[in-house]
């Protein structure tokens, strides 16, 4: 199973998809002006290699920025995810928050109310 | 606190959007007292920015304003005539609407899974409104039967 290995660049984050370890990392900033495209890249992975997450998986991400098109784009991730866990996986999603930082917290608390989904807020440096 | 100005003119691509987002990253940093209100104000002009890029047709102006405790942000671009009559009506929709209206408006476009044409959420202004900015504006006058002028200004407490 391929992982998916994306590098950042001045507008998306660096993606790690890695089966062999189970850890699944989005980190850095997500400003791109087509979030769908970039997105859709992830999803897309999920989709085909669903039987390739196992139930301990590490959903991690670290975005300190985001534009509102990437929360939509994040979301949909999300979503995806989401219909994992109701495969029966108890996947973990850690979502990163750097201290003091309310906007990222409520994102994050918005798309845990919308997806009914559980993700472990972690402080970040 | 102490006021501050950033005047950019020219054209908005990523690099641009980039440098920019680190630049005033580091003004309000420097000049605004209140550092985990920073981000909100960053997202604001990085959202006008986002617009900029995605729908204005050649180079756009751009202002950063700090003034006591205010922030004014003015965005000006050519565009076209749907465009900007879109993001009129949008703007123009929002600032009808009430604190709860706004936030389940902004949750039902999230979850709405379409993008424009032009790469758009539909988050931008809601997302702007649901933080508390009231004083949104956006200016159409015609410069030929195809595009506009806009002017999209923005002004909120630090």
């Amino acid at each position: 199973m391929e992982p998916l290995i994306l590098a950042s660049t001045k507008t998306t984050p660096a993606v790690s998809f890695d089966p062999g370890s189970q850890m699944f990392r989005v980190i850095g900033n997500s400003t791109p002006v087509d979030a769908l495209e970039f997105y859709n890249k992830l999803t897309d992975w999920l989709k085909a290699n669903e039987g390739a997450i196992s139930d301990d998986a590490i959903f991690r991400f670290c975005l300190p920025y985001f534009n509102s098109a990437s929360h939509k784009g994040i979301f949909l991730l999300l979503k995806q995810i989401s219909l994992l866990r109701d495969n029966s996986k108890k996947l973990q999603i850690v979502w990163g928050v750097e201290s003091d930082d309310e906007f990222m917290r409520e994102a994050g608390e918005t798309m845990q109310e919308l997806l009914d989904l559980r993700l472990n807020f972690e402080e970040i440096a | 606190m102490n006021n501050s100005q950033v005047s950019y003119q020219g054209v908005v691509d990523d690099n641009v959007r980039s440098q920019l987002q680190d630049f005033l990253t580091s003004v309000a940093a420097s000049n605004i007292d209140a550092p985990h209100g920073i981000k909100r104000l960053l997202c604001y002009a990085l959202e006008l920015m986002d617009n900029a890029q995605r729908y204005a047709i050649g180079k756009v102006s751009f202002e950063w304003t700090t003034d006591g405790n205010q922030l004014s942000l003015v965005l000006k671009n050519e565009a076209t005539t749907e465009d900007s009559a879109r993001l009129q009506q949008i703007v123009e929709q929002i600032r009808t609407m009430t604190a709860m209206e706004i936030d389940e408006a902004y949750k039902k476009q999230l979850t709405n899974s379409s993008f424009g044409a032009k790469g758009g959420a539909g988050l931008g202004y809601l997302l702007m409104a649901r933080k508390g900015v009231r004083n949104m504006n956006i200016e159409v006058s015609p410069i030929n039967t195809k595009h506009n002028l806009c002017i999209s200004t923005i002004a909120t407490n630090i």
